[in-house]
């Protein structure tokens, strides 16, 4: 019976090939595992893979090549047909009928069972050999393996963790903060910029780098807001600011300037409920004269008019009481749509006296004028709106200095709301930007941060800036 | 060489001697299942019930469909070897004295040795060597009992004062151990029904032979075992020791001796048969599973907390059944 010993031949190699699977799958989700945790300790213990880029690869095709090796060779044993028959028996609901067959033919006892057996099994060999296949659980280990294959490959912060260890300091596995967050979302280029001195071999000496992971550590470590405190960081790109200061206003000074710049441009003098009841809000605070400018514009209905009693309330030099701008955020989120859409890490709101201070901090002319006008109390002015000029204004993104360790170039860090002095003009190209650390201060006072995390502010902006105040 | 038409013949005859015991006894389907498997393994069997219950019936409807020479057996504390197996009598003729062998009752068919344990353990042994070895050896001769051959004992469980429980040794050497449960209330009245009415009760006739008995012997014998079965076998065997890892907890607890080698002989002998007498070419893992109780229920020895707390032998073997699986 020649289609019987196919029959029987087929199953073993089918069997072989199912057993080195099931090993496989036992074998390959574990080697994978160990290929992460082993990049995860190499990195911990400052080691590094010689390529970069490609060390999650080399990782993944050494799992799966150990992992095959490792069940080749435990599958070289002999397969016990007797249990494999019985068991495909089971699967095709035949009740021993295939590994009797089995047992007569090889110890040739009785023919007159092998011809009553033999139709039986035939009549249901692709069965058998359908149901013979990988189990569920293995292949669900396969999947595993291929998942952490994946991870190996492609997944950032192991990719990073393989990387050699003078990667950024966001390299660590620490989870990122909002602001590092922000970076990545807002460009590649910080991300191509941070990999760029590993890749021309212009790698910073490991010392530099230690010295900014410290200061950094240090920054962390005495961190002491609690976390369900939401405290919104500076932006830290110049997309995000602008992102983060266009189509609302920032103070009552803001609101009337834009109030003034749509009537000159529309034409229209009409305010919403929201906008009628912030100037309502205001009315109790202000001395009499602006009280009444605000009456009449509230009432006034020539453009021309309104925009004169505007002009003359942004002209007083008192300044206006803080007022909750809430009320105007849809309208502002409604006008600000055509720019949300560059950064979603961007907080919707925040409050006047910060969207100040990142005014105020602008190491631009603008920022200048804004210092000087600073009163007695330490409290910045709001930036002046009757100027003609744009009230956003430039960011500083220079590059300060091609050696600032592995932190790269130094305009990722200076933003708005970051009070860095430029070079004087005419300088030399490499003298360093001076960190004001007055201005600083003020910053950190406003955000609750403890006095004693104002060295490490403080020197990490030195460290950065390679400057001083 | 057995062929097709010998299995075609055996299935015929056995399948006519079930209906033809089934026009006598009603019920009872297990008992005789034992009853006809160790017909077919060349084994005894060793019945267990209260007096009423059909057990003599049983045998003789298995000697009257299948023509063979019964004979019954009454066993009493005053029965002696001689009076079953037979002895030489001094007989004269032509003026010359001889001793010539009487046979006694133990030579014949199917013999049905009834309430075994009020014999002495002496008399009972008499019973070892046909029991096992299908021969009589009487004053240093010989004598070969005539195949087919099968003892059928009966002991009853409830009257135990008077009585010599069969030695361990005489035990194993029954294939199988079948407990004749009280008839259900469907049954008794079809049984009053069969005995009270028309002609009565009548033994029925023969629908078989000798000869299809031995051939179905044969047929059984060739009938495959897959090899995973046979493992399954060895280790329900070995789970009823206590000593063994395959051992569940209750049987390390409560058992004495576990089942002998000779227990697994009978495990897959009866588990051959029942294949047969289901009309399949192989035997299956429900065929080993089936004769498990009543192979290996005479087989295990209970230790002294086992018998002090009345533990059940089936429950025993319930444990194992569950334990062992087939690898």
């Amino acid at each position: 019976m020649p289609h019987l010993d196919r029959l029987f031949e087929k199953l073993d190699r089918k069997a072989r090939r199912i057993r080195f699977l099931s090993r496989f799958a036992l074998l390959f989700p574990a080697a994978a595992g160990a290929g992460v945790v082993l990049a995860l300790a190499l990195h911990a213990v400052g080691l590094s893979f010689p390529a970069r880029m490609t060390s999650g690869v080399i990782l993944a095709v050494s799992s799966f090549g150990l992992a095959a090796v490792a069940a080749s060779l435990l599958s070289l044993g002999r397969i016990q047909r007797g249990k494999l028959l019985f068991a495909l028996d089971t699967l095709v609901d035949q009740e021993g009928r295939l590994s009797a067959l089995y047992e007569v033919r090889r110890t040739g006892s009785s023919r007159l069972y092998e011809r009553a057996l033999a139709p039986l099994v035939a009549a249901r060999a692709d069965r058998y050999v359908a149901a013979l296949r990988l189990s569920r659980r293995s292949r669900i280990c396969i999947v595993l393996g291929l998942v952490a294959v994946v991870i190996l490959v492609v997944t950032p912060w192991i990719g990073a963790a393989v990387r050699p260890a003078a990667g950024p300091p966001e390299a660590g596995g620490e989870p990122p903060t909002a602001s590092s967050a922000t970076a990545d979302a807002g460009s590649d280029r910080g991300e191509e910029d941070r990999e760029r001195p590993v890749e021309d071999g212009t790698l910073p000496p490991e010392s530099e780098g230690v010295v900014l992971d410290d200061v950094l550590e240090s920054l962390r470590s005495s961190r002491t807001t609690p976390d369900d405190e939401i405290v919104e960081d500076l932006p830290t790109s110049p997309e995000a600011v602008e992102a983060a200061t266009a189509g609302r206003p920032t103070s009552f000074a803001g609101f009337l300037f834009e109030l003034s710049e749509r009537i000159s441009s529309a034409g229209d003098v009409e305010m919403s409920e929201a906008e009628r009841g912030l100037i309502s809000e205001i009315l109790p605070d202000v001395d009499e004269e602006i009280a009444a400018d605000l009456e009449a514009l509230l009432s006034e209905s020539d453009p021309d008019a309104a925009k004169e009693t505007i002009e003359r309330l942004l002209q007083s030099e008192e300044g206006f009481p803080d007022v909750d701008l809430t009320p105007l955020d849809s309208d502002a989120t409604r006008q600000g749509e055509e720019t949300a859409g560059r950064d979603s890490g961007e907080p919707e709101q925040a409050p006047a006296d910060e969207s100040a201070e990142s005014e105020m901090a602008q190491g631009d002319a603008a920022g200048e004028t804004a210092r000087d006008r600073e009163s007695e109390d330490g409290a910045y002015p709001i930036t002046d709106f009757g100027d003609t000029e744009e009230p956003v204004p430039e960011l500083v993104e220079a590059e300060l200095s091609a050696e600032l360790g592995e932190t790269g170039d130094l305009f990722e860090y200076i933003t708005r709301g970051v009070p860095i002095e430029p070079p004087d003009q005419g300088a030399d190209e490499t003298s360093p930007y001076v960190v004001d650390f007055d201005r600083i201060r003020s910053i950190l006072d406003g955000r609750s941060i403890p006095a004693d995390a104002y060295e490490v502010v403080q020197r990490y902006f030195e460290t950065i800036t390679e400057g001083g105040p | 060489m057995i062929t097709e038409r010998d299995l075609e013949r055996a299935r015929g005859a056995f399948a006519r001697l079930r209906e033809a015991i089934g026009t006598v006894i009603v019920g009872h389907d297990s008992v005789v299942e034992a009853a006809l498997i160790a017909l077919l393994c060349r084994g005894n069997v060793l019945l267990e019930g209260v007096p009423g219950l059909g057990k003599t019936l049983l045998v003789r409807a298995l000697a009257g469909a299948l023509g063979l020479r019964f004979s019954r057996i009454q066993f009493t504390p005053d029965l002696m070897p001689a009076d079953i197996l037979g002895t030489d009598i001094l007989t004269e003729e032509g003026g010359h004295r001889r001793f010539e062998f009487a046979a006694g009752p133990i030579f014949a068919n199917i013999v049905l040795a009834d309430e075994v344990n009020r014999a002495t353990p002496k008399t009972q042994s008499a019973l070892l060597e046909a029991m096992q070895e299908r021969t009589i050896t009487v004053r240093g001769r010989t004598y070969d009992l005539e195949e087919p051959y099968i003892v059928l004992a009966t002991q009853n469980p409830i009257e135990m004062e008077g009585t010599y429980p069969l030695p361990e040794a005489q035990v194993d050497r029954f294939l199988l151990k079948a407990i004749v449960q009280f008839p259900t209330l469907e049954d008794l009245d079809r049984i009053s029904s069969r005995n009270t009415e028309a002609e009565g009760l009548t033994i029925p006739q023969p629908v078989a032979g000798a000869e299809d008995v031995l051939v179905a012997r044969d047929v059984v014998a060739e009938i495959p075992v897959p090899e995973a079965l046979r493992n399954y076998a060895s280790r329900l065997v070995l789970a009823t020791h206590p000593s063994s890892e395959l051992a569940p907890p209750r049987v390390r607890d409560y058992v004495e001796y576990g089942a002998s080698p000779r227990a697994a002989i009978a495990l897959i002998m009866a588990a051959k048969a029942r294949a047969f007498l289901n009309g399949e070419v192989n035997v299956r893992q429900e065929d080993i599973d089936s004769v498990l109780e009543p192979a290996m229920i005479h087989r295990l020895i209970l230790n002294f907390r086992g018998e002090a707390e009345r533990i059940q032998i089936p429950d025993l073997l319930q444990d194992v059944r569950e334990k062992v699986t087939v690898l």
